[in-house]
Parts: structure tokens; sequence; C-alpha cells
């Protein structure tokens, strides 16, 4: 990985000759042009998270459509809408679609734009590869989206059970599609884990400590460390999966005397530390909200953290309660009923830090806010059926009803989805400048609110009913009719929610310019972490200055003190004490092809794998040229000044956030030089 | 603490910012990476030992030790091993700013990494005569499956060590390119180690 | 999730230490070649010896081989520590996870037996 970020040719800085070799001739680096094409080749972290944000929006419309497609189909009794196989292909791809292209990439989104503000750094550690994870990620998703063209989506459920998931049960290429796009997500996902935890381990300025460290960011750094250790056993487990489709390998062809359940076991091994990955973000954006609304610190931060870190850790060893009924043996239930158990203490601890954060605050109910508590509440009914799950009986007769489908939706809709539109709320001034309607806001959260209990609590119901999980319809007289017309009407009470938020951004947005683009301020919330600390929306080089870390909620102690009474009083507004953003003498790395060539070959290359291994050489000559052309390509555009750390290895690693980084003409110029510890 | 003042005036052997943790940020990815393959091989490893003793179906072997060639294994393992020091010194060289040794070590190095794939492949032909192919079971499934994760691995490593060596022909392969063939020896060796557990688990230890 | 807020200080202590020379480099790879030829002796005397014997004594030449490498040419032992921590966590936790997983089959590793290939997870 790292290897390939360095330049080997051509040495940095001082090195580089006044004639710059261009072995690639057009393909040197490219310069900001303050056009679209910008987008193509940035590898500034804000862009690639506000390009994250904007592809999970776009799977989740596609996402969405599906869900409403099941709930039109099993609205009434003996539905036919759907074919029993095109019904297995649609909740098939809403599943992988939520949960791989838009809660995975939308936390990745507020990771890349907020984790480096957060910490006070200039950009993450490896810029390059950051845009290269977003763009595999986004050609990953396209390829595996591509298969409703080419004879229809994967029909396995998400988890796609093998044998169910072999040629003899699913003859068409759905499920390759499935196996080959995740394999795609997963480099990115694992491209960026690196990254982020090289920035967050290695990249804080001056006192940032990593207990000064936000929430957000520390359990974005425990995702981050999930990631790296999962999808790895994902990854194999697609490959064996791809194998034994593609070229006959045998590892589950039962016939063989194949095992069943070492798909199981690969798959949740990744699958458990994954609904953390899902979980985690989210309880990171309702850590950051919910001090700022109830205008008190969070409640126990250490605590906070150790849980966030204890769920990391005991993530591992649960898998097995997805496999009660796989025939595992009575010992494995037993002690994986247990893990289970134990692991929904620490996300209590959580819960109760929130509640004891609001308790005695002073309330400020922005949409922000009620998303926040939306997640609190909601999380915490989806918390409690699963621990249901964890008693094994109970679980026996829960497994594959919907009962199962209630539980995991109010944990992945009423926890992440929930936490991201708290996310948007919050950070949306941050991103773009301009406020989102507050009036608006509200109806979009109350719709959804109120469509999703609609949607899902009925499930629960639906599932002690004994009504089963997958399947394509039911016939009358089970009682099942009125609870399921209910959540197709939540269903489509939700998408008209999710609808007035689209609708705010354009409100919100002509708002802005008819009022002549006022600015929020730096800090339009009376906020506590770094990202607030700069000019809105965050100017390209973040800060202008280092900060100087002296504590936790570092910017809210530099507006807030203490008088002679221990009470608080404001000391120094947001404008004082926030960087204006006005210094543009920063050095940033340049933006790049190759990123966007490279991760170009790998759809190229799936397609080859399911259709003609011939097609595999264009791909993999692509994936060559990219990587020859990232690593001999300049460090730097020649142009843009000298980089003087002549001997900086980290070609692309953003300058630190020093005056004296600065190329030598400008400080000579007249800016001071900071000075060093 | 990313102070790059400091780092200016570093000409140290590692020549990187100074970094919150003192690794430099190359360092730390590949280690990172490196962690995480591990994950890789475990589950590739355990997909193995799941189905070691069904080598009999649809062949006429009832043990693994009735196909391994235990001697040309053994020697071929001791190559890569030994790779594993050449790679060091190439290292210890270009630490030195000693550029001739550290080409011929690094070449070396690769060349010994050919061997070995040079073996393996044999061994694979070997195989696919006495009629263990890829889709003959289950065990040849999983061993063909392991041992070619771990031969594109080593491929991989060659490829960086031959770019290290080429892909410095103008700008030499001095001392300031001592973490570039530091990162790709713990490639290198990882690789290595990661030989050395395969080739006890799956070739040396006895089934029953 | 390892203990990675050695910030500061420790960067002194990776500039310290002394590359091994190329003499110690030799050493080791003589005692790891001795080690692989340990190894060979173990499995050419596989009948002759008890059974646990061989494999108990294969599986530490391993580890102390994984060992050498680890410590001597990946440098781990004189670099940060943090470096140590990130790999360990990794190759424990694979160790661990994957124990655990083939312990849950009921297959033949733990209890041997080509004889008794066992039927895999049929409890
Ligand atoms: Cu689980």
């Amino acid at each position: 990985m790292a290897i390939i970020e360095e330049p080997l040719a051509i040495g940095a800085g001082d090195d580089v000759p006044e004639t710059v070799e261009r072995p690639l001739g057009d393909l040197t680096r490219p310069q900001i042009s303050h056009t679209w094409k910008d987008w193509l080749t940035t590898v500034d972290h804000k862009k690639i998270g506000i390009m994250y944000g904007a592809a999970a929006l776009f799977f989740f419309a596609i996402g969405g459509a599906e869900a409403l497609l099941i709930r039109l189909q099993l609205a009434t009794p003996n539905g036919t809408l759907l074919s029993p196989d095109v019904y297995n292909q649609v909740f098939t791809m809403h599943g992988v679609t939520m949960i791989f292209l838009v809660a995975m990439p939308m936390a990745a989104a507020f990771a890349n734009y907020l984790l480096p503000l957060q910490i006070g750094a200039r950009d993450v550690a490896f810029p390059r590869l950051n845009a290269l994870s977003f763009w595999v990620f986004l050609f990953g998703g396209l390829f595996l989206n591509s298969a409703w063209l080419f004879g229809g989506g994967a029909d396995g459920g998400w988890f796609n059970y093998a044998p169910n998931s072999t040629v003899t049960f699913s003859p068409s290429n759905g499920i390759d599609f499935y196996a080959l796009g995740l394999q795609i997500t997963g480099i990115a996902s694992l491209v960026s884990a690196i990254n982020l935890i090289t920035t967050v381990l290695n990249m804080r300025p001056k006192g940032m400590s990593m207990f000064r460290m936000p929430i957000f960011t520390w359990m974005n750094l425990v995702v981050q460390f999930l990631l790296l250790f999962a999808v790895p056993v994902i990854s194999v487990a697609l490959f064996l999966l791809t194998f034994d489709r593609v070229f006959d390998a045998n590892f589950f062809n039962t016939e063989a005397g194949a095992d069943p359940l070492l798909w199981q076991h690969l798959f949740w091994i990744f699958g458990h530390p994954e609904v953390y990955i899902l979980i985690l973000p989210s309880f990171g954006i309702v850590s950051e909200v919910i001090p700022v609304f109830s205008r008190k610190p969070i409640f126990g931060y250490s605590f906070m953290v150790f849980s966030g870190v204890a769920i990391g850790f005991m993530g591992w060893g649960v898998w097995a309660h997805h496999m009660f009924v796989s025939g595992i043996g009575p010992i494995s239930v037993a002690a994986f009923s247990l893990s289970t158990m134990f692991i929904a203490v620490p996300t209590g601890v959580k819960i109760l830090n929130w509640l004891a954060t609001i308790w005695g605050g002073r309330l400020r109910f922005t949409t922000a806010m009620l998303f926040a508590v939306g997640v609190v509440s909601m999380f915490t009914i989806g918390g409690l059926s699963g621990v249901t799950h964890s008693i094994a009986p109970a679980d026996t007769q829960q497994t594959d009803t919907y009962y199962i489908v209630a539980h995991f939706h109010y944990v992945i809709f009423g926890g992440t989805l929930l936490g991201f539109f708290a996310g948007f709320y919050f950070w949306w001034p941050k991103m773009f400048g301009y406020m989102l309607n507050e009036r608006v806001g509200k109806w979009n959260f109350w719709l959804q609110i109120v469509g999703f209990n609609l949607t899902f609590g009925p499930m629960h119901i639906l599932g002690l009913q004994g009504m089963s999980r997958r399947i394509d319809t039911y016939d009358k007289g089970f009682g099942f009719e009125l609870w399921n017309l209910v959540a197709t009407v939540g269903a489509f009470i939700i998408a008209l929610g999710i609808g007035i938020f689209f609708v705010n951004i354009a409100i919100s947005r002509r708002q802005w310019k008819a009022a002549g683009k006022p600015n929020p301020g730096p800090d339009p919330w009376d906020a506590r972490s770094l990202e607030w600390m700069t000019a809105s929306p965050t100017p390209e080089h973040n800060f202008d200055d280092e900060i100087v870390v002296e504590g936790l909620d570092e910017f809210w102690h530099r507006k807030y003190g203490y008088d002679e009474d221990h009470n608080v009083v404001r000391i120094a507004s947001a404008e004082e004490v926030a960087q204006d953003g006005s210094n543009t003498n920063v050095h940033l790395p340049s933006p790049s092809y190759f990123p966007i060539v490279l991760a170009l070959g790998f759809p190229i290359i799936a397609y080859g794998i399911i259709y003609s291994l011939w097609l595999c050489i264009p791909g993999v000559a692509l994936l060559v040229y990219g990587m020859v052309g990232w690593i001999f390509e300049n460090p730097d555009d020649p142009n843009a000044g000298h980089d003087h750390h002549d001997d900086d290895h980290d070609g692309d690693a953003p300058d630190a956030l020093e005056a004296g980084d600065e190329p030598a003409e400008l400080v000579a110029a007249g800016t001071t030089v900071e000075t060093e510890a | 603490m990313a102070n790059a003042t400091v780092a200016v005036d570093a000409h140290d052997d590692h020549g990187h910012h100074e970094t919150n943790t003192g690794i430099s940020n190359n360092k730390l990815a590949m280690w990172l990476f490196l962690a995480s393959d591990c994950l890789l091989f475990g589950a590739l490893i355990s997909t193995f030992l799941l189905y070691r003793t069904n080598i009999s179906d649809n062949t006429p072997f009832t043990s693994p030790s009735d196909v391994f060639d235990i001697p040309f294994t053994s020697l071929s393992s001791f190559v890569l091993l030994m790779s594993s020091l050449t790679m060091v010194l190439a290292l210890s060289a270009v630490n030195r700013d000693d550029q001739r040794a550290g080409r011929i070590w690094l070449l070396t190095t690769a060349l010994l990494g050919m061997v070995f794939i040079g073996g393996q492949v044999y061994e694979f032909t070997v195989f696919n005569a006495e009629g263990l192919g890829y889709t003959t079971n289950t065990w040849t499934s999983a061993f063909f499956t392991l041992t070619g994760f771990h031969g594109v691995h080593v491929s991989v490593g060659i490829l960086l060590l031959l770019g290290t060596v080429f892909g410095t022909r103008n700008s030499g392969l001095g001392k300031e390119k001592s973490e570039t063939v530091e990162l790709v020896g713990l490639y290198w060796h990882f690789v290595d180690i990661v030989w050395v557990i395969i080739f006890t688990v799956i070739y040396l230890i006895p089934i029953g | 999730m390892t203990a990675t807020d050695s910030h500061v200080d420790t960067h002194e202590q990776e500039h310290e230490y002394e590359h091994p020379s190329d003499r110690k480099y030799v050493t080791i790879a003589l005692i790891l070649g001795a080690l692989t030829a340990i190894e060979i002796l173990l499995f050419v005397l596989e009948d002759d010896l008890p059974r646990s014997l061989v494999k108990v004594g294969l599986i530490g030449l391993m580890i102390v081989k994984f060992w050498i490498v680890g410590a001597y040419f990946m440098h781990l032992k004189f670099d940060n520590k943090v470096l140590t921590q990130l790999f360990m966590f990794g190759l424990v936790l694979a160790i661990v996870v994957y124990f655990i997983m083939l312990s849950s089959f009921e297959f033949s590793f733990w209890n041997d037996g080509i004889e008794d290939p066992g039927l895999p997870g049929n409890s």
C-alpha cells in the first residue's frame, strides 16, 4: 500500500529540476481549474467526503425504491406485483445496497470530511489513496447494481448462504455480481481504513492527545480498526464463493463433502463486526450533537471512549449468535449466547451516558437534536429486541421471521440512518455554507419517525405471529393483512419524509441565494470541537494556523470561562476565536488523475471474470498503468512552487499546519515563520 | 506534532515528518496492511485445515503425505527463507549508501523469489499430472487456493523488488531510498513468515 | 484499539538503535536454516518418535522461526512498540477467532484420524 504512495524515480522538492521530466506526458498532475473536472482528480478529503455522501444518497434512492417495491408486493395478500424470483432479487439487492452502498459510504463521507478537521489536521495521511478509495467504492457499487442490466441481481439474501448461492441453486450471474462487487467495495474499505487509522494516529497537532479527540473521531477510529480486520475475512469468503461459481472449486460443494457452515462462519465473523461498523459512526454523531444542544459536555467521556473500544473488541466474539439454528452444537450455542448478552453492557453504557448528558441540560430542540434523540430512543428499542435474540431458545422461535427484520431495521434505520440525518442537519452549514431550513427539517423528522415506527413496529407482531422473512407473499386468514398494510403505508410516509429532506436542500439553498448568501458564520450552533473553529464552508486548506490544543472541547473552552462564582461566562465570540480562512499561502497536495484511472481497472476485471477472461487483460493493463503512473508522477504540480522537504517520503502527505511550511519565496514575502516546540 | 520545520533539518536515515507516534505514515500503513493480511491468510489456512483429511475423495491417495515431496518443498522453503537474508542485506547496503550492493542484493532476493515460484509451478504441475486438479475434491481446492494466494503475494513482492531496482535507475538508490527498501522488505519478510506457517502446518505436521 | 497514545517522545527511541550488522544477519539466517533442518529431521523421524512430541516440536519451531524473522529481519525488536502491538493484535485476533471457528466444526483436527474423517458440522 504504502509503497505505491511514494515517488520512486523523481525526488520531491529540491530534487525536482526546473525542466520536470514528464514520463507520462499529458498525465502530469492536473491543475485546479475550478470546474467540475476538479472533482474527478481531487485529493481533498472534504471534496471526497462530499462525493461519498452524494454517491451514498444516489444508492439510497435505488435501495429505497427497492424497499417500496417490497412493501407494495406485501401490502395485500397474494400480491402479484413481483414474481417470486424477482422478489428474491429485490430484497437481496435492497439489503446489499443499503448496507454496503449506503450506510458504509455515508459513514465514510462523515469520517472523511470530519476526521482531519476534528483532530485539526490539514488532510488525511494519504490523499491520493483517499481518492482511490472513493472511486473504487463508486465503481464497485455501480458494478454491483449493473447486475440489473445483465440478467438480474443476486437472489440469495444479503448474507447469501452457500451452498444456496452456488451455481446449482442460483444459475444467473446475480451472485457473481454480488461476490465481485462486494470484493471491490471491500478493497475501498480496506484502503480507507489504513488511511484513516494512520491519519488519526499520526497527524494530530500539538496537544491533541488521543484522549482529547472528540467521540466522533474515536468511534470512527474503532470502526476503521474493525474494517481493517473484518474486510479480509469477507474477502476470503467471497473469493471462495467466486472460485466455486466460476472455476468449479469445491469449497461449498456439499456433494463433494464440503461443509455448508464454512460460509456461515466466515460471513458472520465479518458480519457481526460489520454491525458495529454500521452503528458506531452514528453513535459518534449523536455524541457530538447531544452535548452541543444540551449545552453540556458529554457525560463520562472516558466511559464513552472505552465502551466504544470494548464494543470493538467484543464484537469479534459473538458472531455465531447468527447461527443458533445451524447446528453448531450446544457448547457453541451456550458460549455465544453468553457473550452476546455481555456485549449489551457497553452499548447500555453509551445510552446511559447520552441520557445523563441530556439530563439537566439547557436543551435546544433543533432538527439535528431531534434526530439524535430519535437515535437514542429507536436504537434502544432495537437493542432490546436484539438482547432477546441472545437467548437461544427464543432466537430459535424468532429466526427467519419478521421479528428479526423489525430488530435490524430498528438498529440500522433507527440507529444508523437517523444518526446520519442528525449529522446532515448539524454539519450542513460547515460543509456547504448555508443552514438547512429548521421548519421544513422538523417536518422531515416527524414524518420519518412516524413512518418508521408504522413500518417496522408492526413487524415485531408479524414475526411473533409467524410470518416468515423473505416470503414473497402470503395467503388471507393468517392475521397478517392488517399489519402488512400498516407497514406499507408507513414505508410511503418514510419516503415522503425523505423526499422532504431533498426538498429542504433545494429550498434552503434558494433562500440562501435570495438573501444574498449570508454566511452562517464559523459556529452557528455554539459547538465544541475543532471543525467549528474555521470558516464555513471549510476553506480548502482547513485551518490557517496550527491549533495548539489544551484540552477536550478545545473550541468551547476558548469561548467560555468561569467568573469568580464559578459560573460559566462567555469570554469570546466564535468569530474572535475561529480562524477566518484567509491564509492563501498554504501548500496543498496536487490533484491526480491516477486514483480514478486505477479504480476503473477493477470493474473491468470483474466483468472479465464473469464473461470472458480476455476482458481481464485490458482491466489489468489499466490497473498497471494506473499504478505506474501513480508512482512516477511528480509529487507536486511543478508550477505550484517548491516543496522544501527534499526527503519527504510521503510524497503526497499534506503539509503540516505550519506557516513555516509555505514555499520559501512566500515566507520571504512576509509571512512569519511560526515558532516550534 | 506534525512539525515540518523539524523535519526539514532531520536528514536522518528515515527522513519523514515527525509524527505523533514517531513512525512514518508509510511504515505505519504498511504494518496495518500486514496486520490485516493475517486475517486473510488465517481464513485460507483454516479453510484448508477444515478439508485437510479429504484428499481421498476422487483420488487414489489416502493421505497428503502420499503426494507431498518433502525434500523438494524443504529446499524451496529454504530458498525463500534465505531470500529474507538477502533482503536485509539489501536494506543494510542502502543504509550505507552502497548503491551497487543494494541493487545486487535486491536482484538476488527477487531471483530467489522466482526460484520459489518456479518450484511452486513445478509442484502444481506434478500434482495435476497425478490427478489432483483444482476441482478434484475439497482438499485440492483448498490446497491450491491457499498456496496460490501465497504465490500471488510472492509474485507481487518480486514485482516490487524489480520495480525498486529498475524504477530508481535515474534517481539512484541512495540512502534517501532507505524507507522504500525497508517497506518492500517488510512485505517480503511477511510473505516469508506466512510460508513458515504454511510449510509446517500443511506439509510437515502429520495427520493422525 | 491498542495503546497507541505513546506520542511525543517515542520517536527518539526509533533512531537510537543500531541496525544489526551484516554479520549478525548472516548468523541469524544460519540459525533459521538450522531450525529448518531440525524441522525436517523431526519429519523424517516421525514414525520413531511419539506423535505428540513431533507435533509440539514442529509447532514450537515454527513459532521460533516466526519470531526470529519478525523480531530481527522486520526490526520489531528494535522498532516502535506500537508496530508490534498492531501486528500482534491482528495475529492474535486471527488465531483466536479461527481457532474458535475450527473448534465449532466437529471435525478431526483436534482428535486426529484420517481413518475416522468424521462428518463435518453434523452435530
Ligand atoms: Cu450479530
